[in-house]
């Protein structure tokens, strides 16, 4: 547990107080970032974006409690003492990366078996699979529930406005273009294309007929990799772990003209990849066919791992054409 | 002593210039082969400049350990040294960036002391 608070970003301290969590909840909806939690000398954290809790977590010795467990939790205690740190946007993205990929807790087996249920679900061919696990298509947004039916939430899903590339995407994954899917943990959002990395990860991995999203597959399932998000003219088009896109697009987009302005004074060829790297981790951000590809890693990745996997993306050729308008 | 760390960039294979420059655009030291034209040099150093400032302000509270830039003829790496103090690095993308990483992290400490 301290490692994993060691792993996040430090943030601005605001300060320390008591209070119950529905207080914590209702007096956050401007701040964005970590609750540090302490009950009875063990600690946690809730991770919240202006008034939405992202992340809940929390650790007692060998026990650990996620998402509505730990929820739960917190709300058992009459009085949580709790630290306020402040985070800017990108802060909040690696931080919600990093909370994602801590290891599952060794007492909750349920949250291993939620990951392969929902790699299962989308898997599943919709005449075959019975009912509550099937998603529905277009104009039925209604998904069945068997057991869990109070207590599940759901997610719409519509690609009308995605690109070519992401429509494919959604197509190439078996998924209809707009659907609704479970959702299977307060803190497993499976709103595609806020897909868990575990999951679109088996996906793509179990097809490997097109090169370029098996090259995709590759990226996600590097070790190190946060998430991954495709974005053009400023827009998000496709994003692939837990992450505020929309913020990091931004902090790509400065990347990309950064990049634009010096090739304009250098003869300097075709634009290949930008990479920033700060010490809670890295951006990469290269051209990938018309739209641009920023992967977010942890700090210890092989960067000449993730070079190579970029040089090799379709679209990434050294053509004068690459440059495009973000 | 700029002129004796610096060198030790200039001689990896395929490395263009290596310059220490402040954040005003004062040139601290540089040395360079006979690659890369001086106008242009000039003009790289305040681009990255002006982009690492607001990069830094982008962040936030998370300071920039260095910005890579990989285009098809040339390579630029760009780190800061100190407050107000940076080191850029423009090489051929054949040039071995293990190696120049590994020197930027055995001579930055010596480079930040001797400023």
């Amino acid at each position: 547990m301290k490692k994993m608070i060691k792993n996040l970003p430090e943030g601005t301290s605001i300060g320390e107080m008591r209070a119950s969590l529905q207080w914590i909840l209702s007096h956050t909806a401007r701040f964005a970032g970590l609750v540090l939690v302490t009950i009875q000398g063990s600690h946690g954290f809730i991770l919240i974006n202006m008034g939405k809790p992202l992340v809940y977590y929390f650790r007692h010795g060998q026990n650990v409690l996620k998402g509505h467990t730990a929820y739960e939790y917190f709300q058992s205690q009459p009085f949580i003492q709790f630290e306020l740190r402040k985070y800017t946007a990108l802060e909040l993205t690696l931080a919600l990366g990093i909370a994602s990929a801590a290891e599952p807790a060794p007492k909750q087996p349920e949250s291993n078996k939620t990951a392969n249920g929902v790699t299962d679900k989308v898997l599943a061919e919709p005449e075959k699979s019975s009912a509550p696990e099937t998603i529905s298509e277009s104009g039925n947004n209604q998904v069945a529930l068997e057991e869990d039916e109070g207590n599940q939430s759901v997610y719409e899903m519509d690609t009308s406005d995605y690109s070519v590339f992401a429509k494919e995407t959604v197509s190439y994954l078996g998924l209809p273009g707009k659907a609704t899917m479970p959702q299977d943990d307060d803190n497993d959002p499976a709103l595609f294309p806020h897909v868990p990395l575990r999951t679109i990860g088996k996906l793509l991995d179990t097809k490997k007929t097109d090169i370029g999203d098996l090259i995709l597959g590759q990226i996600i399932n590097l070790p190190g990799v946060l998430a991954v998000t495709i974005f053009r003219r400023g827009l998000n088009v496709l994003s692939i772990g837990e992450i505020d896109p929309d913020n990091l697009v931004d902090v790509a987009e400065d990347l990309i003209n950064s990049a634009k302005g010096l090739s304009s004074v250098m003869r300097t060829g075709p634009f290949i990849q930008v990479t920033l790297q700060i010490p809670a981790g890295n951006i990469i951000i290269a051209p990938y066919y018309d739209e641009y590809v920023c992967i977010l890693t942890s700090p210890g990745i092989n960067l000449g791992q993730i070079r190579k996997i970029i040089r090799e993306l379709p679209g990434n050729e050294p053509t004068e054409k690459t440059w495009e308008e973000p | 002593m700029f002129e004796e760390v610096l060198n030790k960039f200039i001689i990896i294979e395929g490395v263009s210039s290596a310059t220490i420059i402040r954040d005003n655009g004062e040139l601290v030291e540089s040395q360079k082969t006979g690659d890369v034209d001086d106008s242009q040099l000039a003009a790289v150093i305040s681009f990255v400049l002006e982009e690492s400032k607001s990069m830094a302000s982008k962040l936030g509270k998370e300071p920039l350990s260095m910005v890579f830039i990989e285009f098809r003829d040339h390579i630029l790496l760009s780190a800061p040294l100190k407050e107000h103090i940076f080191i850029v690095l423009i090489a051929k993308p054949t040039a071995n960036i293990a190696q120049i990483n590994l020197e930027l992290k055995k001579n930055r400490e010596r480079l930040s002391q001797v400023i």
